[in-house]
């Protein structure tokens, strides 16, 4: 017990005791036959001091209410939706409990899991037909329009356009300005299954290196 | 208000129980030198244990008063 609980239980211990001892007094003139004068005296210091004491315990219940509610031990008074949400938060608590998963209880060996984790990798870095059926690399074919411009010829109004010379006029030439850009993005393309057509992809599939650095549980293993 | 009121009642309990112990002496319904009577012994009891009890609150409830105070200015000087 706190000490400003027995403070208030202290309080009503009295008012209780105090209780009974107005009962017992108001009762036992009858009780023993008593006198005149010692039946007034027995029987009003008995009421007396039951009505005083009941008058006692309700202040120390109120004060000990009180002072529980400041503590914020109870809620407000009379208050059936804190009630209700106190109980329904005790559930929630309970059942959080109840579904939570244990943790290990002891961390597995850092060795081992290297260990397991080589054997995983190892197959898939040293077979390399694993890497050459999910990619596709495409070798740039020999385009005579993607080298080097050619000196414009007769007639050229000597404007650069990508691959060449603008040796017509603009409206017919854009076609063949398209295929030319076409046919050089072409010959960077990996393609791989799965993952979109484009020269970015290359950058994660490229050709597999014998070297695997694993890092991540405080030390650094090369091979 | 309430506070008083209920100290107030524990000092009124200690009041009792020593008015219960006296009352017998003090209203000649207790002879001089006689042995005492049932009524004598019944008040004398329950005003004994009435002042114990009483005087066993009083004290308790004044020191744990004086608790809360100190407590209260300790958490006045944290903050």
């Amino acid at each position: 017990m706190s000490g400003r609980g027995s403070r208030y239980l202290a309080g009503l211990s009295v008012a209780a005791v105090g209780l009974v001892a107005g009962g017992w007094l108001a009762l036992t003139p009858y009780a023993f036959a008593f006198h005149d004068r010692e039946r007034l005296t027995a029987w009003a210091t008995g009421a007396g001091l039951a009505v005083l004491s009941a008058v006692s315990l309700g202040c120390w219940t109120a004060l000990w209410r009180r002072r529980l509610r400041a503590d914020r031990v109870l809620g407000p008074a009379g208050s059936r939706r804190w009630r209700r949400s106190r109980r329904r938060q005790a559930r929630a608590e309970r059942l959080v409990k109840a579904t939570r998963r244990r943790e290990l209880s002891v961390a597995p060996d850092p060795a081992q899991v290297l260990t397991d984790l080589r054997e995983l990798l190892t197959p898939l870095l040293t077979d390399h037909s694993l890497v050459a059926d999910r990619v596709v690399v495409q070798s740039p074919p020999p385009s005579p329009l993607v080298s080097a411009p050619s000196p414009p010829p007769a007639g050229c109004d000597n404007q650069p356009v990508m691959g060449g010379w603008l040796s017509q006029p603009a409206a017919v030439a854009a076609p063949d300005a398209a295929v030319n850009a076409d046919a050089a993005e072409a010959s960077h393309t990996v393609q791989a299954p799965g993952q979109v057509r484009g020269p970015r992809s290359a950058s994660f599939l490229a050709a597999p290196t014998k070297e695997l650095l694993v890092v991540g549980s405080g030390e650094e293993e090369s091979w | 208000m309430v506070s008083r009121a209920a100290m107030a009642g524990l000092v009124l309990s200690v009041a009792a129980g020593a008015w219960l112990i006296v009352a017998p002496f003090a209203l000649r319904f207790q002879p001089h030198g006689a042995r005492w009577t049932v009524a004598t012994r019944i008040d004398v009891g329950v005003g004994a244990a009435l002042l114990t009890a009483g005087i066993a609150g009083v004290l308790i409830a004044v020191s744990g008063r004086v608790r809360e105070l100190y407590a209260d200015a300790e958490q006045d000087e944290s903050r």
